[in-house]
């Protein structure tokens, strides 16, 4: 895992022996979630983390975006350490983060507004975005009229509508009814397919719990030890692109399931002792 | 809405009963007071019955005496409050964006608080004589702190997680932009319930103001109809005082909902 060709190199996204801890609320009690984490990650490259609950996964992602703070190590993109947020390190929040007294609309055009884009053509973009998670028509409504699918696609469009290079999914489809969640997962592969055809390539960083999701979606699969996290395994996934629904009857998808989840299995087993829930 | 719930048996009846049921102790409390009156229970003249106190009402409606005091008061409290908000929000949202300021402000403004309304009234006299100013100054001093205080909280209690979306977004931390479209938005809810309060407090100051005072508006009348012993004017006083923080209170549920539409939907949910 310790990319001798990082020393020369340095990859698109670099984690470099990331250590992360915090103290409980309350308890006074400090918690170490990230514990030397180490990963590379190239441009344009889909990569799925998967890991026990509550493994720091999200803190990790947290971590890239700039919203967190480290205690050790590196984070680096193209180069330039992260010591902030930025719009091209674009977050999808687990709990969709909509503006709730913003509608879809002004929740899309938000990033753009931010950026000082005149009205007209952040009305354009906005259009552009929103027909492409399929929610013309609700323009007007306000988050709280959504469903939960709705919300997860407008707050994917108020992400993409920014043109972040790097796009960091912090189990969006975790809430999701898994009907829906088949269909999202295709229209995301389609979205980034167009999106690098439209010449915005995107790197696109997905955090899940669902083995199946991330070897459908990902070029890559990182698994996350328990906590205190590390990176265990890093999972190359060769199957052809386009995925479609013939991907899962694949014999190398049925495999890597496998795989991926005997590695995952004793990490679970152990979380689930050690915290006894 | 009439049609759609008759369309099940009983649905109108229900319908009525959803309306009638909040009545039926009002109406028993007047029966009673009535009956009481009736057998002459207490003193004729401390105890006046309800036809007393809307022969009262009629009386004072016709002699256009009533909408005088009435519009009086009504003109102190809108005044006060106004001022007492124009105070109030602006410089509770300094407070709340800035840590620093509030701790430079946090002992006056915690004194400040615990002296009650009422005793500023000697001092008001003295500076400011026993008219106008003193009762819209009394009425600002009653309404500010609600407001102040849950201004301050509403801008502090802005949900981390949309903060950090904001700046996921390309907000700066600490911007004018962070504050125009996040914050203030967010604090929106806390400082309206806190204007709710400061209402009510706005109504007590004018009454006590008006008590001393003795110049023109309800809280005078209220007075006045105690030295003439005029009971039916004084409770007939007490019921308007009643019917003004309600009208006020409608006001401020249709800002509400003019200000944030979206906050409709939250409380359902």
């Amino acid at each position: 895992m310790n990319g001798n060709a990082g020393e020369m190199k340095m990859q698109y996204i670099q984690i470099e022996s990331v250590k992360k801890t915090y103290t409980k609320p309350k308890s006074d009690e400090v918690v170490m979630a990230l514990d030397g984490v180490d990963a590379e990650i190239h441009s344009g490259e889909f990569v799925s983390i998967v890991g026990p609950s509550g493994c720091g996964k999200s803190t990790l992602l947290r971590v890239i975006a700039g919203l967190d703070s480290i205690d050790e190590g590196m984070v680096a993109v193209q180069g330039r350490i992260v010591d902030g947020p930025d719009p091209d390190r674009g977050l999808l929040f687990q709990d969709y983060a909509l503006f709730p007294w913003k509608t879809v609309v002004e929740n899309v055009e938000f990033g753009l507004k931010v950026r000082g884009v005149d009205k007209d053509e952040r009305g354009s973009i906005s259009r552009e975005f929103i027909e492409l998670v399929h929610l013309t028509g609700f323009e007007k409504k306000y988050p709280h009229e959504l469903s939960g699918g709705m919300k997860q696609r407008c707050a994917l469009a108020r992400l993409l509508a920014n043109n972040p290079k790097i796009l960091l999914m912090d189990e969006p489809l975790a809430a999701i009814d898994a009907q829906t969640r088949k269909i999202l997962q295709e229209e995301v592969l389609d979205i980034w397919e167009k999106e690098k055809q439209a010449g915005r390539e995107k790197t696109i960083i997905w955090v899940t719990h669902s083995i199946e999701e991330a070897v459908f979606l990902s070029d890559r699969v990182l698994v996350m030890s328990r906590r205190p996290a590390r990176i265990k395994e890093s999972v190359p996934v060769s199957l052809a692109r386009p995925r479609t629904d013939s991907t899962e009857a694949d014999p190398v998808f049925v495999e890597l399931c496998a795989r991926l989840w005997a590695s995952m299995k004793e990490e679970a087993a152990m979380a689930i002792m050690e915290t006894g829930e | 809405m009439m049609t759609t719930t008759a369309a099940k048996p009983g649905a109108m009846e229900r319908f009525l009963w959803k309306w009638l049921r909040p009545l039926v102790l009002p109406a028993a409390v007047v029966l009673i007071w009535h009956l009481v009156h009736v057998n002459e229970v207490f003193l004729e003249a401390l105890f006046p019955g309800p036809e007393a106190v809307l022969f009262k009402f009629w009386e004072m409606t016709l002699d256009g005496e009533l909408f005088v005091h009435v519009g009086v008061s009504m003109r102190r409290v809108l005044l006060g409050f106004l001022l007492a908000m124009a105070l109030a929000i602006p410089l509770g949202l300094f407070l709340g964006w800035y840590r620093r300021a509030e701790q430079f402000c946090e002992v006056i403004v915690h004194v400040g608080r615990t002296i009650p309304i009422m005793a500023w009234i000697p001092l008001t006299i003295m500076w400011f004589g026993m008219g106008e100013l003193s009762s819209v100054l009394i009425i600002t001093l009653g309404a500010f702190f609600p407001t102040f205080f849950n201004t301050i909280a509403g801008v502090r209690e802005v949900s981390r997680n949309l903060v950090d979306a904001a700046l996921n977004l390309g907000v700066k931390p600490d911007s004018w932009m962070l504050f125009r479209e996040i914050v203030l938005p967010s604090s929106v809810p806390l400082i309206v319930t806190g204007q709710n309060i400061s209402l009510g407090y706005a109504w007590s100051a004018i009454v006590a103001a008006e008590l001393i005072f003795k110049n023109e508006g309800i809280g005078y009348l209220l007075m006045h109809g105690r030295i003439q012993y005029s009971f039916e004017t004084v409770i007939l006083m007490m019921l308007i005082l009643c019917c003004c923080g309600l009208l006020f209170n409608v006001g401020i549920k249709i800002l509400e909902n003019s200000l944030s539409p979206w906050r409709y939907g939250l409380k359902i949910q």
